[in-house]
């Protein structure tokens, strides 16, 4: 079967006229693997190479190397793709390896990376390694460290992986509409001595954002603030994994910004120490309690906690809009307006008209009306005790007792001992 | 469309026996009848006396009481009843014209009348159904003042919100008092044309769908000149020159299709005189007036530019047709199709919350303004219809495709003003 991204890049090929690569030279690039789906992938250990406790990307995967003299040789294609932002709404989005954000590249300190970067966007392109420290010529900024990589051709980045830390990949090449279009990736170094800031259960993500309207599938790329799906590694809830952690397991969550705004990330249920920012491992002394990590444009932050306490624990930015799917920003406030005698009017103008919104506008969290093609509810999802009323940048960490070490099945919700729940005061 | 040929109306003049004056009052209408019965099956009556004017009050109460007129009622209670074609009638029995003339000018103003009310009946039944709808956005519009003045009440909007929602109800109610005055002016010219009050009838709530294939245009500009009354009078007049001035030495024929061209005749044309498209020219020596010529080619000349002019005022009839058919189905099916997709899709968004019910209902005035322009097209195509079935018989100037869309009140001029 061809993958969606095979077919979709075998169409830019046509369209573009990229020149075929000669075939000597294709002998000499590793595989690139592609991924046709947004489904959760278990941590891939390293099959060759020191050993390390790999990741786990949420609603993505890690990219897969060969070893070749020494060299650990990766493959990022760059492309058009279609990428499922949550069920019911797919995006026209660009990034590698046929999704959006491409594959997490994971190595270790001290490895030698030869990263092969092929073109088949429409346009020039560069991949630049955000707070991997490199030889300048490495760095990826088009026009000031290399010529941009261009349509059709394959550029080869080769570095030495000096420092373990939380990194991200993204073009350095009409940035703003390349990372507006989601291209983007997870880059972990871990360190060379595996017990060294070890955990059990180690997830990755980046924030990104995009402009779609209701009824679109392709982001606007012009606009700077007014973003209406907030996403995760290019999901929103209810798209996004769950955080799946053994109780009793140390968990790891690392972040990365790559939207325009700053997202205070809040954890329910666990105070978290800020571990390791972009710029390296935080030492212990200085490491500072918090519920919510801030994190900033372009930045990183690890955060870590000891998953002592079951439960299901909300976790998600706390800028309420950003915990939200597409909505009308220009939508006046109808609570309290008095709509009886009207109600009945404006029906038989527009007999399918329902009134919301006079009570506030948690009916849309209960109500499944049609919406506009591949729109998502504003707010959405249930749980065991009703709607949800969430979207966007929205999950829920599930700590269990018995999880198998490997198992990041969803362990389905929690059921709370009893006497331990709010209850009806009934005197 | 009707096919008929000049040899039958003549036909129709040949049964006369009567005396020049009398012979309208006496056998006038019979054959006007007869004269316009392919254009208009119609009855007409003279009322002369009590004994008619109670039947004719009769058959147009009876035609008054249907639950909506019809176009063809309205046409024969305006042949039967109309104040102006008494008037003429009585005009026609007491001139001097030839009776043959007096005919043909008849038979122009019944179908004039015919293709008067007819245009009066369409804009009538129009403005009717265009006031409908006004009266929805009005609703649509007074929903949305409603709800603002609620949201300016309890604080979600301000003052200025407020008013912006009640201008467009004050504007909307304007438009409806415009528009209740077109109903009123549409349905008063009407009445004029039958010769009752506005009251007197009920009328459809809407037009008739607009078929769905146009009327063909093939040969529609050469059957002119056999079926138009005022040709026949024109041409009557040539042959009656040629009588009185003793022509029958033909020496040129003039072809009134081509615009009145003069050539030679062939042979088998020498003998002949009036064809169905020519006329012959002669030899003036004949003639003991010495001004034969210029009395004989004055009327030929005055046929063939008035061949020329039927001809042309035919073409522009179907052109006006033809396109009033295409921007009718273009504005039903193109534009006010786009609009409800616009609704549909509007609506989906509100189930969103992704806009507000005052979005809806500004949206839902679009529709509604569509829904006018497409009544309003329907309208046209049938006023262009209308033209076109009557102008092979009659000059209809006037009646071609209305391009000013704004214009609310109907033209008023009757029978009596010709
Ligand atoms: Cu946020």
């Amino acid at each position: 079967m061809v993958s969606r991204r095979e077919a979709i890049s075998g169409i830019g090929a046509a369209l573009l006229g990229v020149a075929a690569v000669a075939r000597s030279v294709l002998a000499q690039v590793p595989d690139a693997p592609s991924r046709d789906s947004p489904a959760f992938q278990p941590p891939l250990m390293p099959p060759n190479g020191p050993p390390y406790n790999p990741v786990v990307t949420l609603n993505g995967w890690t990219l897969p190397w060969r070893m070749k003299d020494g060299w650990k040789e990766f493959h990022l294609v760059a492309e058009p793709v279609i990428r499922e932002l949550a069920p019911g709404m797919k995006a026209n989005l660009w990034g590698y390896n046929g999704q959006s954000p491409g594959p997490t590249i994971e190595c270790v300190e001290g490895d030698r990376l030869r990263i092969f970067v092929t073109n088949k966007l429409p346009e020039h392109t560069t991949v630049h390694w955000h707070g991997v420290i490199v030889p300048n010529g490495m760095d990826g900024v088009g026009g000031l460290t290399q010529p941009q990589i261009p349509v059709g051709k394959t550029f080869v980045y080769e570095f030495e992986a000096r420092h373990s830390g939380t990194f991200m990949y993204h073009p350095h090449a009409d940035e703003l509409v390349q990372m507006a279009m989601g291209m983007m990736g997870f880059f972990v170094v871990h360190p060379r001595d595996p017990t060294q800031h070890r955990v059990d259960r180690d997830f990755v993500f980046i924030t990104n954002a995009y402009d779609i309207d209701p009824g679109a599938k392709t982001p606007r790329i012009n606009t700077m603030t007014d973003f209406n799906l907030w996403s995760w590694n290019s999901r929103v809830f209810p798209g996004i994994d769950h955080l799946a952690v053994r109780r009793g397991d140390r968990a790891r969550i690392r972040i990365g910004n790559l939207t325009m705004t700053n997202h205070p990330l809040h954890l329910h249920g666990y105070n978290f120490r800020v571990t390791c920012a972009d710029g390296g491992w935080v030492p212990p002394g200085a490491q500072w309690p918090e519920t919510t990590v801030d994190v900033p444009v372009g930045a990183m932050r690890a955060v870590e906690f000891e998953a002592t306490a079951p439960g299901d624990c909300a976790f998600h930015c706390h800028k309420s809009h950003h915990a939200m799917n597409a909505m009308g920003h220009d939508v006046p406030t109808m609570i309290g307006v008095d709509h009886r005698g009207v109600g009945r009017r404006i029906v038989s103008l527009i007999p399918d008209y329902m009134i919301m919104g006079e009570r506030g506008m948690a009916d849309m969290g209960e109500m499944e009306m049609p919406l506009p093609d591949n729109t998502l509810p504003m707010m959405t999802g249930f749980g065991p005790f009703g709607p949800l009323e969430m979207g966007g940048m929205f999950t829920v960490l599930k700590v269990r007792d018995g999880l198998a070490r490997d198992d990041y099945r969803d362990p389905g919700w929690y059921a709370q001992p009893p006497g331990t729940a709010v209850r009806e005061w009934t005197g | 469309m009707k096919t008929r040929v000049f040899a039958q109306r003549l036909v129709a003049i040949a049964i006369l026996a009567w005396a020049p004056a009398a012979a309208f009052a006496h056998q006038g209408l019979q054959s006007v009848a007869a004269l316009v019965a392919p254009d208009v099956p119609t009855e007409l009556r003279w009322v002369r006396n009590a004994k008619d004017a109670q039947e004719v009050r009769g058959a147009v109460a009876k035609a008054l009481a249907a639950n909506s007129l019809t176009v063809h009622d309205a046409i024969k209670v305006a042949h039967l009843n109309n104040p102006g074609l008494q008037a003429a009638y009585n005009e026609l029995a007491i001139d001097k014209r030839p009776f043959e003339q007096d005919l043909y000018l008849a038979a122009q103003l019944v179908v004039r009348l015919a293709a008067e009310t007819a245009k009066a009946y369409i804009r009538a039944v129009a403005a009717g159904q265009i006031a409908d709808f006004v009266v929805q956005a009005r609703a649509a519009a007074d929903a949305e003042a409603d709800l603002a003045r609620r949201m300016a009440e309890i604080g979600n909007w301000s003052a200025l919100d407020y008013m912006r929602r009640q201008l467009a109800y004050a504007e909307v109610t304007a438009l409806l008092a415009r528009a209740e005055l077109a109903v009123g002016a549409a349905r008063e010219h009407l009445a004029r044309q039958m010769g009752v009050a506005a009251g007197a009838f009920s009328l459809a709530r809407t037009l008739p769908p607009v078929p769905e294939r146009p009327a063909r245009a093939d040969g529609l500009d050469t059957r002119t000149f056999a079926e138009r009354f005022d040709l026949q009078a024109l041409r009557y007049e040539v042959e009656t020159q040629r009588g009185v001035l003793g022509l029958s030495r033909v020496t040129g024929i003039v072809d009134l299709m081509q615009a009145g061209s003069l050539r030679a005749p062939n042979a088998d044309e020498a003998s002949m005189m009036f064809q169905e498209n020519t006329v012959p020219v002669f030899d003036w020596s004949e003639s003991t007036d010495p001004l034969a010529e210029y009395t004989y080619m004055n009327a030929v000349h005055r046929l063939a530019d008035a061949v020329v002019a039927a001809r042309s005022q035919i073409r522009a009839a179907y052109g006006a047709y033809r396109t009033a058919f295409d921007l009718s189905h273009h504005q039903r099916g193109e534009i006010l199709a786009l609009r409800k997709r616009m609704g549909e899709e509007s609506l989906l968004r509100n189930n969103g919350m992704l806009n507000s019910v005052f979005d809806l209902l500004g949206e839902r005035r679009e529709e509604i303004a569509a829904v006018i322009a497409t009544i309003e097209a329907d309208r046209d195509f049938f006023l262009a219809e209308t033209a076109l079935r009557y102008t092979p018989a009659v000059d209809v100037a006037g009646i071609v495709l209305s391009v000013d869309q704004t214009e609310a009140a109907p033209h008023s001029h009757g029978p009596s003003g010709h």
